[in-house]
């Protein structure tokens, strides 16, 4: 097993937020993965790297893939050729194709992260992860992204409506009116000279 | 005006017998840090004076009289490229002459000339050995004109991984853990112009037998391909105070993992970090950290 609350220990002060943290986190099931909201995924990767050697040392293997434009990177611990865990790490927020979402958002998620703190019997850390409104807006968003293919993914939905009282709920709409709009509909266009022929094809015989 | 900035300089034709003088002349200044040695031979020493003083800020009409003597001059050239710490700018020259100069470079640059330009009746002659950038763009258009993408080549592309331009940009690599017996080295061997690179242990590289006191062959491997195979900026005594003192991963060089590639089944060819290996060795390591390319 990692001790992931080291590598949280080692970043004190740091600017970042762990999303979507799984309720049994430091634990984690083989295969699992964090998402991470930073400023510097290069940085935040060399962290990794520099806090993983000893387990290299030991038998795994970390495996860095730019997944898109270095905003959005995977840092792999592989045990053999089994993925053992995933960081996940975020430069940018992810591409929401359902909403359009201004970037500033990731900023704000980040600055408003408040650190929870977390203990093992080795080690003890406080990790940053989102206040209420953004994790709950987080999970919003994913469950719009996601809920006509991955029907998994109404366990974000079944969270918001279950466990926040009014007020919290309104100040989510707020926020998420704030950061949020509908994408724009794309209307193929045509120019006026295909548009022309076009009708007197119409009119044409054959 | 404080910063960091890139810049150049151009061995002449007449001075390149002197280019090792040169190179450690360079080497004494605390504020500049050579990046990129190479050999160049132009197509005509015309082309390569258009080239340089095309961007000079000075009209190349106004250069033609100063250039003539370069016309007689080996058609072949050192550009060395150094990383200015501090460059202390400030304006030099009046009226349409008037431009931004490097301080720092300009002083080391009247100093090499006074050394090494050609004397007559005992005095300093204006046929000068070397040439200098006076600002970055200059550096940025002769890197070009090398056929380099400009001051890009000395920008680190890559995630938390320190590895050079000719390795392109890295998009997945994987940190491992390698026994030193695993790691292959490419030497390069053949002619000064005509080399080809061969496969050894790390035991039998010239750097690995100058950390064990055999230093002729390694002196003599840099000398031989100095800017044509070998562009980074190696010396004998540097490798040599490696030995003890190098920490190999330690802050602030913790990105600068030794590059591989499995040639074969546990088989890596080192693609970047020859030296470190070199050292590592000499330092008694059996293992060590590496990044494997696919």
């Amino acid at each position: 097993m990692l001790d992931l609350l080291s590598f949280f220990q080692d970043l004190a002060g740091g600017s970042y937020c762990v999303v979507k943290m799984s309720a049994t986190f430091p634990g984690y099931q083989e295969g699992e993965d964090v998402d991470i909201f930073c400023y510097s995924v290069a940085d935040f990767t060399s962290k990794i790297l520099s806090w993983g050697k000893n387990y290299v040392a030991d038998g795994f293997e970390i495996r860095v893939t730019n997944v898109h434009k270095k905003e959005h990177v995977h840092v792999d611990l592989y045990r053999g050729q089994v993925l053992h865990f995933r960081f996940d790490l975020y430069g940018a927020l992810p591409l929401y194709r359902k909403l359009s979402i201004k970037p500033a958002l990731f900023e704000s998620v980040i600055e408003n992260a408040q650190a929870v703190p977390h203990q093992t019997p080795t080690a003890s850390a406080s990790v940053r992860t989102p206040c209420r409104v953004d994790d709950l807006l987080i999970r919003y968003l994913e469950f719009m992204e996601w809920y006509d293919v991955r029907p998994s993914k109404i366990k974000h939905l079944d969270i918001i409506m279950e466990s926040v009282d009014a007020e919290t709920r309104e100040r989510l709409v707020e926020k998420l009116h704030h950061y949020t709009k509908l994408p724009p509909i794309f209307v193929p266009q045509q120019c006026p000279f295909c548009r022309l022929t076009g009708r007197i094809k119409k009119y044409l015989p054959g | 005006m404080r910063g960091q900035r890139y810049d150049y300089f151009l061995v002449w034709g007449h001075g390149v017998h002197l280019v090792q003088q040169i190179l450690d002349m360079i080497r004494s200044n605390g504020a500049l840090k050579i990046v990129k040695i190479l050999h160049h031979v132009p197509g005509t020493v015309e082309e390569l004076i258009h080239a340089v003083y095309s961007f000079d800020y000075a009209p190349i009409e106004h250069l033609r009289g100063k250039t003539e003597y370069l016309k007689r001059t080996p058609r072949e050239a050192y550009f060395i490229f150094v990383q200015n710490s501090a460059p202390d700018e400030d304006y030099f020259g009046e009226g349409p002459f008037r431009h931004i100069e490097s301080q720092s470079i300009k002083a080391l640059k009247e100093q090499i000339r006074d050394r090494f330009n050609p004397r007559s009746a005992g005095k300093r002659s204006e046929d000068h050995v070397i040439h200098a950038s006076d600002n970055q763009l200059q550096t940025d258009h002769i890197l070009s004109y090398l056929g380099y993408p400009g001051l890009e080549l000395f920008d680190n592309r890559n995630l938390a991984l320190k590895a050079p331009y000719h390795l392109g940009e890295i998009s997945e690599y994987a940190i491992r853990y390698l026994p030193i017996s695993a790691i292959r080295c490419r030497v390069v061997t053949g002619g000064r112009f005509s080399y080809a690179p061969e496969l050894t242990d790390i035991e039998n590289t010239p750097h690995y037998r100058a950390l064990c006191g055999d230093c002729e062959p390694y002196r003599l491997y840099l000398e031989k391909f100095l800017g044509t195979a070998l562009t980074d900026d190696h010396t004998l005594p540097g490798l040599l105070g490696l030995k003890e003192s190098f920490r190999y991963l330690l802050a602030p060089f913790d990105s600068d993992y030794v590059i591989v590639r499995e040639a074969e089944e546990r088989q890596f060819v080192v693609l970047d970090g020859v030296h470190r290996v070199a050292v590592l060795k000499h330092q008694g390591v059996d293992a060590l950290h590496v990044a494997v390319l696919n």
